[in-house]
């Protein structure tokens, strides 16, 4: 029985995203800013699983735990970026990754 | 009902401020050690949507891998308060920022608003009439809906879609079930992704024989 009104965690799921674009926009640490892009991945997922509850079809889970292995797979990727950028620099801030310019 | 009420209430506030806190903590470790927070909280959810395997899956591997790389990473190559390089941070900035995002915020939720669930029950298939059973007041109520606690695992059967669910109710299986049925094809995409992920680690992160081990900056070279 959902007592809850989808607008509940639609509401919540907007917040959640909202707070990681924040942190996208704001912070200088790449590894803070890959915390909310996976804030961002997370909301998106709990809109999928309250969609997918609330229309009865199963599918929406289903697309979250493609949606978690995508980003399992891009944490590992940018965290090597991240090491092999310190391992140049010694330190990492955001305006280091412009080695990476061609 | 004002139980699942109250913990919706609980785990949504404890998720929204653990965000926040993430932003605002000082030190990344506890910006990390916050998200986990959000993460178990949003496993919670999970719980009260009905997808209990989705909600282990989440805790296991957010909380479990993904933020444990995190933690390894920071914990290797990071003195805590030195990495903080406050040149170069753009005039206004934050503001700019602020403002943006609470243009944002309102513009979702506005576009969220307009959308009901009833507006899709016309976009269904018609042997998925679940949503039409679920607002109908004369309708039967659906199976897998009368579960009266928040945390009850059954899961709305899927409509029509795989044949024989009439009688499961346990998610995994309905899971495993979809998964392997209607969307193999994404599933051995994502093993591939992953192998490419696994790949390209390696190779980012490798020891370059010909560089010495502390490679010089190429500008303090200059």
């Amino acid at each position: 029985m959902t007592v809850l009104p989808l607008s509940a965690y639609t509401t919540l799921a907007t917040l959640l995203f909202v707070i990681g674009v924040t942190g996208v926009l704001i912070k200088r640490n790449p590894l803070i800013i890959f915390m909310s892009i996976e804030l961002m991945l997370n909301s998106g997922n709990l809109l999928l699983v309250a969609f997918s509850r609330y229309l009865g079809y199963i599918d929406g889970q289903i697309y979250a735990f493609f949606v978690i292995t995508v980003a399992a797979a891009e944490v590992a990727v940018g965290l090597a970026i991240i090491v092999s950028v310190f391992k140049r620099r010694r330190r990492v801030d955001v305006d280091d990754i412009n080695i990476m310019r061609w | 009902m004002i139980v699942s009420i109250l913990i919706f209430a609980v785990l949504a506030t404890v998720a929204v401020a653990a965000a926040v806190m993430m932003l605002a903590a000082r030190n990344p470790v506890r910006s990390a050690l916050f998200l986990v927070v959000t993460f178990v909280c949003l496993a919670g959810l999970y719980l009260m949507l009905s997808a209990p395997l989705l909600a282990m899956v989440q805790i296991l591997v957010y909380a479990g891998a993904i933020m444990v790389l995190f933690l390894f990473v920071l914990m290797f190559f990071f003195e805590p308060g030195a990495e903080v390089h406050p040149r170069s941070v753009l005039k206004g900035q934050h503001a700019a920022a602020g403002v943006l995002v609470i243009v944002l915020f309102f513009l979702i939720v506005f576009a969220l608003s307009s959308f009901s669930i009833t507006s899709f029950s016309g976009r269904l298939p018609a042997q998925g009439g679940r949503v039409a059973a679920m607002r109908g007041p004369g309708a039967p109520p659906p199976q897998g809906f009368q579960g009266g606690s928040p945390f009850d695992v059954r899961v709305n059967p899927v409509p029509n879609r795989t044949q024989g669910v009439a009688g499961e109710q346990i998610n995994p299986l309905l899971v495993g079930r979809e998964m392997f049925n209607s969307h193999l094809l994404a599933f051995e995409l994502t093993s591939l992704l992953l192998l490419a992920a696994i790949i390209g680690v390696v190779v980012l992160v490798r020891l370059d024989k010909a560089e010495p081990k502390t490679f010089i900056d190429e500008e303090e070279a200059e």
